[in-house]
């Protein structure tokens, strides 16, 4: 009972003492490392098979559709069949294009996406690493990815392509800023970099106790992940495919994976960082098993939010993507920061913290409202008169 | 206001997911989506048929007779003359009120689906039946006497010119 109550844990400590009966103590450390490396990438792939089946369905079934349904039970062999169909495609590297970039794009763009996996905590002493700059190091790694996007839109020779990539790293650069202010007011709460002191520290969920700050960064979260109504990058109605419309094949196929590898790493993060990780309710106390489950069922919802906003809202004007996170979320993260900061400073006590912090994110809510309402009005005014005024003119 | 907007729209896509579940879930054993239940309105196509139309116009298929079982045409020829694409060939045998079509070919890669032949026949001997999967993959498309009796036999319709189902 004591073994399976925590089994994940205790069959790989009981590996590694049956590793270290015969080999160096760096050989036993170097075994497990590769195998948790490994079992971190099949978690990242497995989740890609199931999570572009899964976005074709639910978003079907918004638009009263039945999604894919025509291999296996609900068609979930889906994603095996277009993996297949991608196989066989013939690789084409376009006429011009700078061969060495255009193949190296799509490797660097999937290791990024792969190593976030490392430092998330999947439950009670299960993750690859706990670094105790966890946070830090899953920003510098998500930047990576832009590097890919423009070698990808660059090497191809194509228009598009480089469109795509310019836009991609304008919106990246954008959107950074809110993302970043918005995990340093995690930080500061728990005064911890490291993933799982995240998590440990939350008495209570943050989403709770910050609200504005998950909004926040769920919205550059979306806006990260290239994800509509920010899919600018991609944006098939303007831009054919954006940065990868010159790939075909399996370099196609690594692009595609490393959206959804990401999609899950991005909702892990939130899930560490607002949701409360593997607690729930007390339930990982009783029987540390569940954590893992937990982890990915609460990722599932949030991943679940990012598909229904996908599917409800049309793509946003790059102008307006762009005021949007200068204009709005950047002011509003370091206001939001600013106060936080005080909370925590003047404020002792966990559960009084956690209060007062949720009564002054929901004064600064309404306060943020009022003034989005305000200038809503005076714009909405403005462009009245402007037409009046022609209108007089005729 | 942006946010009662934006929650709106939400509303409304998550409306039509739990729909999806509710009102029309799946197969519906052919008969046509109503439209104010909801849901899922794809029609499954090779599982699940919508109805035709009463008056579509299929292949032609020969009609019985309701009390005597035989068939009605009486190989007059005038569906020959009707058909613009002269895709009917017929022979007749027998005298007077006992003749009957012995021979009828009917080449379905030429017809139009025009129905002039069943609007020509006096006797109710042909009609247009509901079939639409006609594509093949020989050429082998003159249909014979018997095919188009069991086709008759299928849809069990013996007058033509109603609006049948």
């Amino acid at each position: 009972m004591e073994f399976l109550n925590n089994l994940f844990v205790n069959i790989g400590l009981w590996f590694s003492d049956w590793l270290a009966g015969f080999l160096p103590a760096w050989a036993t450390e170097l075994v497990v490392g590769l195998i948790i490396s490994i079992i971190l990438i099949i978690i990242g792939f497995v989740a890609v098979l199931i999570l572009t089946w899964g976005e074709r369905k639910v978003i079907g079934r918004v638009q009263d559709r039945i999604g894919p349904n025509r291999w296996g039970p609900y068609g979930i062999f889906q994603p095996i069949a277009d993996g297949i169909k991608m196989l066989t495609k013939e690789d084409i590297v376009p006429d011009g294009a700078d061969y060495w970039v255009h193949l190296l794009a799509p490797i660097i763009i999937i290791v990024p996406a792969l190593l976030i996996y490392a430092v998330l905590p999947f439950g009670d002493r299960l993750r690859g690493a706990d670094l105790n700059i966890g946070i830090l190091y899953i920003v510098a790694l998500s930047t990576i990815g832009t590097i890919a996007i423009l070698m990808a839109g660059w090497s191809s020779n194509n228009k598009y392509a480089l469109l795509g990539a310019f836009r991609a790293v304008a919106q990246l650069i954008a959107y950074e800023i809110p993302m970043v202010l918005s995990i340093i007011s995690v930080v500061l709460l728990t005064g911890s970099m490291s993933m799982v002191k995240i998590v440990e520290n939350q008495t209570v969920p943050y989403i709770i106790v910050m609200p504005i700050t998950f909004l926040v960064y769920m919205i550059a979260a979306a806006a990260e992940l290239y994800r509509a109504p920010f899919d600018m990058v991609e944006a098939d109605s303007e831009l054919v495919a954006g940065y990868f419309t010159e790939y075909s094949g399996m370099k196609f196929v690594m692009f595609f994976m490393a959206e959804y590898v990401n999609l899950l790493a991005m909702a892990g993060i939130i899930t560490s960082m607002f949701l409360g990780g593997w607690h729930f309710f007390g339930l990982e106390g009783l029987f540390p098993v569940l954590g893992p489950f937990i982890f990915f069922a609460k990722s599932g919802v949030v991943i679940l939010i990012f598909w229904w906003i996908r599917s409800t809202f049309p793509r946003i004007r790059i102008d307006h993507m762009l005021g949007l996170a200068w204009k709005f979320l950047v002011p509003l993260s370091l206001a939001n920061l600013m106060l936080v900061g005080l909370v925590d400073k003047l404020v002792d006590g966990d559960y009084l913290t956690s209060i007062v912090l949720l009564a002054v994110n929901l004064i600064e809510a309404a306060i943020v409202i009022a003034i989005l309402s305000l200038a809503g009005k005076k714009t909405r005014s403005k462009r009245l008169q402007r037409i009046t005024s022609r209108h007089k003119n005729y | 206001m942006i946010i009662r907007g934006m929650l709106k729209g939400l509303s409304v896509t998550l409306k039509h997911f739990v729909q999806t579940y509710m009102g029309h879930t799946g197969i519906r054993d052919g008969e046509r989506p109503d439209p104010t239940l909801g849901g899922l309105f794809t029609v499954q196509y090779p599982e699940e048929k919508l109805p035709m139309q009463p008056r579509f116009r299929g292949a032609l298929m020969h009609l019985r007779d309701a009390e005597s079982g035989k068939l009605n045409c009486t190989a007059c020829g005038l569906c020959v003359r009707a058909c613009p694409q002269g895709c009917i060939e017929v022979e007749g045998k027998g005298k007077g009120k006992e003749r009957r079509a012995s021979t009828f070919t009917y080449t379905l890669s030429r017809c139009i689906f025009c129905r002039l032949c069943v609007e020509a026949c006096n006797f109710d001997a042909i009609e247009m039946s509901h079939e639409y999967e006609l594509a093949t993959y020989t050429k082998d498309t003159v249909w014979d006497l018997d095919k188009l009796l069991a086709l008759g036999d299928q849809y069990d319709v013996h007058e033509s010119g109603k609006d049948w189902n």
